[in-house]
């Protein structure tokens, strides 16, 4: 367990304007924390855009990019490097301990170019957001990765993408290892098994037919159809029902069936290991073939329901799962557990099957309040904040990934999916992080409508047509040149309207986010009271800064 | 983020406009004004307008103004056919700006200085 302990927060680093500045010590504490936040890299802000009436993560809404808050910090880079390495970028994982330096080292910047180089994309060596954006596409299951895309002109898929297949085979046991430094081509071998698994979840009509790679892998990147097929999954049909007329016929019609069945029970038991670490366990992607599967009773090493099964990370996780997210008691949570079920993934896409059902629609920004509430009844908020910073900021990839699935539970009313691995920390670290990018994003649109003020006037399109002044107090004198016509007009009424928008949305989001800060910290300390002040006023900011994302 | 929140200096001003954000006020003119494209900073563009008014390059032809207590005062030239109306509109935006700028600065002072 790491120590919950935050980075030492200390005030005397930074100039507080303050009094003598005209302005009070709440305005001061809140531009120092900022600031401090900032420059310390204590939050990274997802940069995603709440588009009208979409909620953040929610199944189905394309996640965008904010304009002007742009900059990837030392998690972003943390988790690039993990990505890079998965993609066998670099020989070995990056260490637990690895920071947002690394960034700097020749070998990241090295394989960053080379991964820029194998996908297509501009080769600068920095993992700029097009570079996050492509590797994400690739690496993260939830984030849609087009086809199209990925293909070079002539034909050939791009080997970053190659590379992403064999590690996608890989996470789902149908590969004996993710790609390495010299991976060029995935093996035909692993194809055949991707064949196989789809065929015996009738995902596909048969196995031993040419099908295109473009439709093999367009499968094999949306895990939602993965896991809506195994929710139905059967044993296998038995051998010898087919035209074999020979008894080497049915020998080999022997084999090819055991073969599937060991190929669909590898890939059901890693499919299931995967939703579960999306879902927020801390349950390790390998591979491996251990654990028992409804009626495809195979014996494997150690046996079919052995000790040494029941002793993995997936018997532990299994038990939380039914435990925890279904209405089973005690004993039928234990027996549900033994083995990976087709009721697991029916219970993965549609969780109201194990749960009460009818339950209200829940609300995003809603749940950050409730978090809240549930934070400040712990018998220390203090401590408990610190290990949502400290464990949020190891979740890495899962910062961003298996988002949608927790939100489709908390949207379907079944928040204890929150007590589900680290789930709590998550949620509290990502709100936090979320209201750190409105926040930021709210001074910086302040201060780009003071340089105007400052300016003394609105910035145009064509101000040799339409000059539009504004005085100290903030009164307009608008200046028609003759030669304006009706285009010049209408567009110097857009700059306008933008300016008054963007002037009262920002001051919107900065006089509450003080407010909170002054108001409800609940006697919390320093960063602390920071990551608490912005979970809070979380969702009293969102319709601001919706209406900010509209001008900006 | 650092040189953006550098606003110490505009705050200032601001700080000091507050008491005069009593009204409203909302001023439109048309007629021939050159500005320099090269080389323009505010004071130019003061210059050149005032230069066009000394003239009498320039005409008044839309005027609004409100006060807090209520009272307004609205002008439109009826000169020449009036005002084109996609100048009205940008007149009235121009209020419907100020009136924003002056709730955001509600807004803020609320969190700030209460």
């Amino acid at each position: 367990m790491p120590a919950a302990r935050l980075p030492v927060f200390d005030s005397a680093q930074f100039r507080f304007p303050g009094k003598e500045d005209g302005f009070n010590e709440q305005w001061g504490d809140a531009y120092a924390l900022l600031l401090g936040a900032h420059s310390q890299g204590v939050l990274d802000a997802p940069v995603t855009l709440l588009t009208r009436g979409a909620q953040p993560g929610e199944p189905g809404r394309e996640i965008e990019t904010i304009p002007g808050v742009a900059a990837l910090n030392p998690v972003r880079f943390k988790v690039i490097a993990e990505q890079l390495w998965l993609l066998g970028y670099f020989e070995n994982k990056p260490g637990p301990d690895s920071t947002g330096d690394i960034q700097a080292t020749p070998e990241f910047q090295k394989a960053v170019a080379r991964f820029q180089q194998e996908a297509g994309i501009t080769i600068d060596g920095w993992a700029g957001r097009q570079t996050w954006k492509a590797v994400s596409a690739l690496v993260n299951f939830e984030t849609t990765t087009e086809m199209g895309r990925w293909k070079r002109r002539d034909g050939i898929f791009y080997r970053a993408f190659r590379r992403a297949v064999q590690l996608r085979l890989w996470a789902y046991g149908l590969a004996e290892k993710k790609p390495g430094p010299g991976f060029n081509a995935i093996p035909s071998k692993n194809l055949e098994r991707l064949k196989k698994a789809l065929y015996s979840l009738s995902i596909i009509d048969h196995y031993n037919r040419e099908i295109s790679r473009e439709t093999l892998f367009s499968i094999l990147f949306d895990p939602d159809r993965l896991v809506a097929a195994a929710g139905y999954f059967k044993p296998v049909k038995k051998p010898f029902g087919g035209s074999s007329d020979t008894f080497r016929d049915k020998i080999d019609d022997m084999e090819e069936h055991k073969s599937i069945l060991e190929i669909k029970r590898r890939f059901l038991v890693n499919l299931a290991k995967t939703e579960l670490w999306l879902l927020g366990s801390d349950i390790q992607i390998d591979g491996a073939d251990d654990y028992p599967v409804e009626g495809l009773g195979v014996k494997r090493t150690g046996g079919f329901f052995s000790k040494a099964a029941t002793d993995t990370q997936t018997a532990e996780y299994l038990l939380e799962y039914w435990r925890k997210l279904s209405v089973f008691g005690e004993m039928e949570a234990r027996k549900t557990a033994k083995s990976i079920t087709p009721s697991l993934f029916r219970s993965l896409v549609q969780p109201e099957e194990i749960n009460t059902s009818g339950l209200p629609v829940f609300n995003e920004s809603d749940y950050s309040k409730e978090l809240v509430a549930e934070f400040e009844r712990a018998p220390d908020t203090q401590v408990l904040v610190a290990r949502s910073y400290v464990e949020g900021k190891g979740l890495g990839m899962k910062l961003w990934d298996g988002l949608k699935r927790v939100w489709a539970w908390i949207k379907r009313g079944i928040k204890k999916i929150v007590s589900f691995g680290k789930n709590i920390f998550r949620a509290f670290y990502r709100f936090a992080m979320k209201g750190f990018a409105i926040v930021k994003t709210g001074f910086s649109v302040f201060a780009t409508s003071m340089d105007q003020y400052l300016a003394g006037r609105l910035e145009m399109s064509n101000d040799q047509a339409v000059m539009v002044t504004i005085k100290r107090d903030m009164d307009y004198q608008i200046w028609i040149n003759d030669t304006a016509d009706s285009r010049d007009l209408m567009a110097a009424k857009r700059s306008v309207q933008r300016f008054g928008g963007m002037f009262l949305f920002s001051c919107k989001i900065i006089g509450f986010f003080v407010d909170v800060l002054k108001t409800a910290a609940g006697g919390l300390m320093g960063w602390a009271k920071l990551l608490m002040v912005l979970v809070k006023s979380y969702r009293e900011l969102i319709p601001a800064y919706r209406e900010l994302m509209h001008l900006v | 983020l650092e040189e953006k929140m550098g606003l110490k200096d505009a705050l200032d001003k601001l700080n000091n406009a507050i008491d005069d954000l009593t009204s409203l006020h909302v001023q439109t003119f048309t007629g021939k004004v050159t500005f320099a494209r090269e080389g323009k900073t505010f004071d130019d563009v003061r210059t050149a307008i005032e230069t066009a008014q000394g003239e009498s390059k320039i005409s008044l032809v839309a005027e609004s103004v409100f006060k807090f207590d209520g009272d307004s005062y609205n002008f439109v030239t009826s000169q020449e056919g009036g005002v084109p109306s996609s100048a009205l509109e940008l007149h009235k935006a121009s209020i419907d700006s100020g009136i924003k700028t002056r709730q955001g600065l509600m807004q803020m002072v609320k969190g700030v200085f209460d």
